[in-house]
């Protein structure tokens, strides 16, 4: 479940970025990701090859996945903000 | 165990290179777009980390790593051997097909001149 949010965090980072709000701080966290999906899904096909699912269902997978949502989001928040006092520091 | 160490490596080299070269206005493409394999490396090791936090894989007390301190390093170098270096090129690799769509999007009569 843990990749599987991932994958939907960074489509929906993705999809907001290209047809909303192209910030620096959105471009930042949809990088970021696509990064943490890719290198799951090396994590994932490890497991595959190893005789377990592609995929971990399991509900302890699922609040890691919650987490990771929320980490992902906070760096956003803080990217964000610098943003922000950067660009009234420049006015 | 540590495999996140390998893209987070690269991260570090790559965000070194940049503010030593200073890319960002820089002709070559790939040079100029540096900074989102950076983002890329560094936020994805980031995540990762969490998660070998959340495993217990990764404490606060030296070594830092539990499979150092169970004696499974030769375990843990075997993967990052492995899957770490994997991943610092699965995400390289998206890397490079992110700069040539950008590439392509920016310079269109280039891709029909091809």
């Amino acid at each position: 479940m843990c990749e599987i949010l991932t994958i939907c965090a960074a489509l929906s980072c993705t999809v907001l970025y290209f047809a909303h709000r192209k910030t620096p701080a959105l471009l930042a966290t949809t990088l970021m990701f696509w990064g943490a999906a890719l290198m799951w899904s090396v994590d994932c096909a490890v497991s595959a090859l190893e005789g377990e699912g592609f995929f971990d269902l399991s509900l302890d997978d699922t609040y890691l996945g919650l987490v990771i949502l929320a980490a992902g989001f906070a760096v956003w928040a803080v990217l964000a903000l610098r943003d922000r006092r950067r660009a009234r520091a420049a006015a | 165990m540590a495999c996140f160490t390998v893209p987070l490596a690269e991260a570090v080299i790559v965000a070194t290179a940049q503010s030593l070269g200073g890319h960002a206005k820089s002709r070559n493409p790939f040079l100029a777009r540096l900074g989102w394999l950076r983002d890329m490396a560094f936020g994805g090791s980031f995540l990762l980390a969490i998660e070998h936090v959340w495993h217990g894989e990764i404490t606060w007390r030296f070594p830092f790593l539990t499979a150092v301190e169970n004696g499974e390093t030769s375990e843990m170098l075997r993967e990052m051997a492995t899957s770490g270096v994997a991943m610092a090129l699965l995400v390289t690799t998206a890397w490079v097909c992110m700069v040539l769509v950008s590439m392509l999007r920016e310079h269109p009569s280039a891709a029909t001149e091809a």
